[in-house]
């Protein structure tokens, strides 16, 4: 007995130590860089089957805003798992992409609520750090998912968000080997996809040699001045090779300048995140490509983590999601909403 | 007009007691301490930015700019505590800078004699693009904890933001109701010509509002800094819409000379219950933003059937 | 048959009954004034006539057949028309595009300018042809854009016509103008219902008149056979003495201006005396209200003044400081903070002397204001009420009291008594010869001849930014004034 009592503190004293070593040198998250990681496809393998919750679990869930059909399908994803599974899921979500504190608010409002997890999608990197804190305070498991980083998570699911870029580039490198003259229509400045998507971009173009970036500004995530921007551009450039736009709303207004250019034939458009307009204006000819993250599997994986960190499982601070290079060539297989033939096809 | 002033606050208490009322009966958890201090501590914010905005309002005037000098006072009082400079000199500069963007404002409008619309609109995005350009954008983490435990501690179980604000509260109220200054912003508001031809300094009175404006976005940036634990250059956006909002339903007169500082407050906590309500409700954020607009609307329709009948 | 009848007409306003069962009958081709004191009942009862109000009770015959008007539209259509003190256009638009707002003549789905225009400049002939018709009516003066609201109002048909303060922004020659124009529409057969607080335009015009008292029908007077003095004692419900003039100058210099130009105001100079009354003559336009401007320091002027000696120093601020107040002629405009209360307004140019401590002392304010308003009249005696709810006459004894808080020395009154009622009228009067007699000095600028007459000890006569004479004593005559007033 007294062995035990011992043993017993020894162990919660030394966890005690090792939860505070951790908090005190976790170091400020980068999502794309941070080498404790592993790839979504080695969860099953590494860790086993998915352990199944509790009854009556619930997990909270807070998003940028529901204007935007990226966000709408990862909440899509969370509730598929949730349904499969049985569990309580409250997703809430911000009135706009720049309602800082309204976001705030609401993750405060939701701790309160004997959440198991909370699944949360930052306006930008510091805006929910209190919440986060709080949360920690109540012993609530908080997973970043996506896009901003907030530098005191402790868990990030989400995309390589510079391998977006990257990958891209790279289909510049394939299938335009005489190089030429890029642009780049960038996201809101400072947003750390934003600028992680425009780095792989271009910093793998230029290692190329070929390749020139003659422009890279920022459209706010707007379509509308993605367009005014590309046009602008197109009129300076007239022998421009192609676009790179951090996310696909704006490459569709990029599409738009493109044709209103009568240049739809030479320059090639490509933009990210798979939203269903993308995958329709690929098939349709106009865009030449997007970097799908997949939204749908992303918010199952992340469910799956959650429940994986409910369970005990000690995963890594960083688990990446599902990206691909969608293109006219592979779009059959990818634009299939039956999401298990879309792992299948992803893990092949 | 005293009499009609307690009335129409008390029209707004009334509101606010009906939405608690309504939440109160949905949600078991929205009557809680915890629940009930988390309303003010998430309003503290706006509250700050309003009570400036009243003063501006009741001026005869409207600061646009408070989100964007907030960004940048933010920024600049960051980067100088990871400097290295110490909290209450970095606080006094973010101040300052406040201070000098309101002064930038009134100069603008009292001597340009340019609409206050139009110049905090320019205000807008000059400010925002300095904290912008000053940080390429980036947030800025690292700041000191000493600095963070001012903003994160408590008082008697209250969060220090609500009680900062509940003091600047009382002085502002103070300012319009017993100084000359207040009866000063209620003179220019009501009738600008009127008011210097009775002597009133116009163009002073002018400055005084819109740096008290900026210095209540500073204030407001000290304490989302401090929660945040960063500061942001995109900090801010659409503070101006929700302190307007608050001012308004508290029952600032656009056109200028009327409003109530207990009114603004309790237009800010009306709008952060109904966040926090309808959050706990599990609300979709669309309804949410429904509801806000409906409340606006009401409040601006109970205004005139309460007043229009005052000729 | 009357064209006209109202009778028994009563309306409340929640509990407070504001007619008690008015009667009022206007005959064909007659000008009949609807006289009283301002909340009299005189603008429910015209508000009641043009549709804006219902009655609560009472009947409206028009040519002896009863009707019931709705709204402005069914006055409209009933042969009435009204021609309001702020004048109901829409600035940017044409002449004739007013005379025809909301009853455009069309051809197909478009407006029948060309249409439209001839028949305005037909309608107009008559008043003035030199309108004209394609030009916005912002950009004519108050004279001619009431003509237009009259050939608005010829346009619709109007069997009568109704006429709120209609020469309240009017020079003497424009009344004399509009005299006409009344006189021609009474000869084709049109009534006109005539509201104004000046009683020589009401004894030159009506011929008979409706008086009303709190709401009630006091007694219909023949004119001009009526004198003057019963009509007013029937408004006012007591005899006014009608004083005569006093001076109370002494020969003390207190203000002097020398070659003050600015805006339409040329190279004047002159003095004022301590205790006395000075006038300002003349037409609209020709600088009078700018001068007043200029000494108060509200306009930026060339040339010196000063005051017991010292120069003051330029802006509002510094001119008060020196002991000058400016009375303003639109007090709702340039003299009074709508929404506050008495006490601020009276306080407003005197903050210091009410601050202990950087705060207000309210009680000091309050207590100070009061005596004043006690002083000066103001009724209700309610300091605290916003001074928005008060009559013009009380704004105007409100604002005095600013001035007399502030221990003004010289007050410079711009039109004291424009918009304000008989009974007020005299109030004002009294006042500006008690502020005379304790020893301050007093500028008068006004439209009203005998305003001036009877309140100036000297009268300065501006014409075209100069001064063209300045009267004393026997020479103060209306002849004398006119003749310097009129550009040669």
């Amino acid at each position: 007995m007294q062995h035990f009592l011992k043993g017993a503190l020894a162990i919660s004293a030394l966890t005690l130590s090792l939860g505070m070593a951790q908090a005190q040198d976790l170091a400020p998250l980068n999502s794309d860089s941070e080498p404790d990681r592993m790839d979504w496809s080695e969860l099953e393998a590494k860790f086993g089957p998915l352990p199944a919750p509790a009854a009556g679990t619930k997990v909270g869930g807070v998003s940028k805003t529901l204007t935007n059909e990226y966000w709408r399908s990862l909440g899509q994803g969370y509730q598929n798992v949730a349904d499969k599974l049985g569990l309580t899921f409250v997703y809430q979500a911000a009135q706009n992409e720049g309602d800082q504190l309204g976001q705030l608010s609401i993750a405060e409002d939701l701790i309160a609520q004997g959440f198991a997890a909370l699944l949360f999608s930052p306006q930008t990197d510091a805006n929910l750090v209190p919440a986060v804190e709080k949360a920690k305070a109540a012993g609530i498991p908080v997973l970043n998912v996506n896009d901003a980083v907030i530098p005191t998570a402790e868990h990030y699911v989400g995309n390589v968000q510079k391998d977006n870029g990257v990958r891209v580039a790279q289909w510049f490198i394939d299938n335009r080997p005489d190089g030429g003259k890029v642009a780049v229509i960038e996201g809101q400045p400072g947003v750390y996809a934003a600028g992680q998507r425009t780095a792989g971009f271009t910093e793998t173009i230029n290692a190329s040699g070929k390749f020139e970036v003659v422009a890279s500004v920022p459209a706010n995530w707007s379509r509308e001045e993605a367009f005014n921007a590309a046009s602008t551009i197109l009129q300076q450039y007239p022998d421009l090779t192609g676009f790179y736009a951090n996310n696909d709303g704006m490459a569709l207004g990029v599409v738009e300048a493109v044709k209103a250019a009568g240049k739809a034939e030479t320059v090639a458009v490509f933009g990210t995140d798979g939203i269903s307009d993308a995958y329709a204006a690929i098939k349709s000819g106009d865009l030449t490509g997007t970097v799908d993250s997949f939204p749908i599997l992303t918010g199952e994986v992340a469910m799956e983590v959650a429940l994986r960190l409910m369970a005990g499982q000690d995963l890594p601070r960083v688990v990446a999601t599902p990206q691909a290079l969608i293109t006219k060539d592979n779009i059959d297989t990818f634009s299939t909403t039956d999401q298990a033939a879309l792992r299948a096809a992803l893990l092949k | 007009m005293l009499s009609l002033l307690r009335f129409r606050d008390a029209g707004t208490v009334l509101g606010l007691l009906i939405i608690g009322t309504v939440f109160a009966t949905l949600a078991p958890t929205f009557l809680t301490a915890p629940n009930l201090l988390n309303v003010l501590q998430q309003s503290s914010i706006n509250a700050c930015v309003a009570l400036g905005m009243t003063l501006v309002i009741i001026s005869g005037g409207i600061d646009l700019s408070v989100g964007p000098v907030a960004a940048l006072s933010a920024v600049l009082g960051a980067a100088l505590m990871v400097a290295g400079v110490p909290v209450p000199l970095a606080i006094a500069a973010m101040i300052g800078t406040g201070l000098a963007c309101g002064a930038f404002n009134a100069a603008l409008v009292a001597f340009g004699g340019l609409q206050p619309f139009i110049v905090t609109l320019g205000g807008l995005s000059l400010y925002r693009a300095l904290a912008l350009i000053f940080t390429g954008g980036q947030p800025i983490f690292g700041l000191p904890e000493g600095f963070r435990a001012l903003t994160n501690g408590t008082l008697a179980g209250v969060p220090n933001p609500v009680i900062l604000v509940a003091v600047l509260a009382i002085l502002a109220h103070v300012v319009l109701n017993k100084t000359p200054l207040g009866e000063y912003f209620l003179a220019v508001g009501g009738n600008p010509e009127a008011a210097r031809i009775a002597g009133v300094p116009v163009r002073a009175t002018k400055f005084a509002a819109y740096m008290i404006s900026g210095a209540c976005a500073s204030v407001a940036s000290v304490v989302l800094v401090g929660r945040l634990g960063a500061a942001e250059p995109t900090m801010g956006t659409l503070w101006e819409l929700d302190a307007i909002a608050a001012a308004a339903i508290g029952g600032a007169s656009l056109m200028g000379g009327r409003g109530s500082i207990l009114g603004t407050l309790i237009g800010c906590i009306i709008l952060g219950t109904l966040r926090n309500g309808l959050t706990l409700l599990n609300v979709q954020a669309f309804y949410q933003l429904l509801a806000t607009g409906i409340i606006i609307i009401v409040a601006m329709l109970v205004d005139r059937l309460t007043t229009g009948k005052q000729g | 048959m009357s064209r006209l009848s109202i009778s028994g007409v009563e309306k409340s306003f929640g509990a407070l009954k504001v007619l008690h069962g008015v009667s009022m009958t206007v005959e064909p081709g007659e000008v009949h004034g609807l006289l009283g004191e301002n909340g009299a009942g005189k603008s429910t009862l015209l508000n009641i006539l043009c549709g804006v109000l219902s009655p609560d009770r009472g009947t409206v015959q028009i040519d002896g057949r009863p009707v019931t008007i709705t709204s402005p539209r069914a006055a409209s259509e009933a042969g009435i028309a009204m021609i309001h003190q702020e004048l109901q256009q829409v600035p940017e638009l044409t002449v004739a595009q007013n005379i025809f707002l909301g009853a455009n003549l069309r051809r197909g789905p478009f407006t029948a300018r060309a249409a439209q225009e001839a028949e305005a400049r037909r309608l107009l002939a008559p008043l003035d042809p030199t309108i004209d018709v394609t030009a916005p009516v912002k950009s004519l003066r108050v004279a001619a854009r009431q003509l237009v609201e009259i050939a608005k109002a010829l346009r619709a048909r109007a069997k009568i016509i109704a006429m709120d303060e209609p020469t309240s922004s009017l020079t003497p020659a424009e009344f004399e103008k509009l005299a006409q124009v009344v006189q021609k529409l009474t000869a084709e057969g049109v009534s006109v219902i005539y509201v104004s607080h000046k009683m020589d335009e009401v004894f030159r015009l009506c011929h008979s008149a409706t008086i009303l008292r709190d709401g009630r029908f006091i007694e219909r007077v023949k004119l001009p056979e009526t004198p003057v003095a019963q009509v007013i004692a029937k408004m006012v419900g007591r005899e006014l003495v009608h004083a005569t003039h006093v001076s109370y100058a002494k020969p003390k210099v207190i203000l002097q201006a020398q070659g003050l130009t600015g805006g339409p105001v040329r190279d004047v100079s002159f003095t004022l005396h301590q205790g006395e009354v000075l006038g300002i003559a003349g037409l609209v336009g020709s600088g009078r209200t700018e001068l007043l401007r200029i000494i108060a320091g509200v306009d930026s002027s060339t040339g010196s003044l000063t005051l017991n000696g010292q120069a003051p120093g330029q802006g509002p601020r510094a001119r008060i400081a020196a002991g000058l107040g400016l009375l303003p002629e639109e007090r709702k405009r340039d003299g009074i903070i709508r929404h506050r209360p008495v006490t601020t307004n009276v306080g407003l140019a005197s903050m210091k002397a009410f601050t202990t401590g950087g705060l207000i002392a309210k009680r000091r304010l309050h207590a100070r204001t009061e005596a004043l308003m006690k002083d000066v009249g103001l009724r209700p005696l309610d300091v605290t009420k916003p001074i928005g709810q008060f009559s013009g006459g009380n704004q105007q004894k409100a604002i005095i009291g600013r001035w007399l808080a502030a221990d003004t020395q010289v007050f410079l009154f711009d039109e004291p008594t424009r918009g304000i009622d008989v009974g007020a009228k005299a109030e004002i009067y009294a006042l500006i010869e008690r502020l005379a007699a304790e020893g301050r000095s007093v500028i008068v600028v006004s439209s009203e001849m005998p305003e001036v007459i009877r309140l100036s000890d000297r009268v300065m006569v501006m014409r075209e930014g100069r001064i063209s004479a300045t009267l004393s004593g026997p020479d103060i005559t209306e002849a004398n004034i006119a003749h310097n007033a009129i550009p040669a």
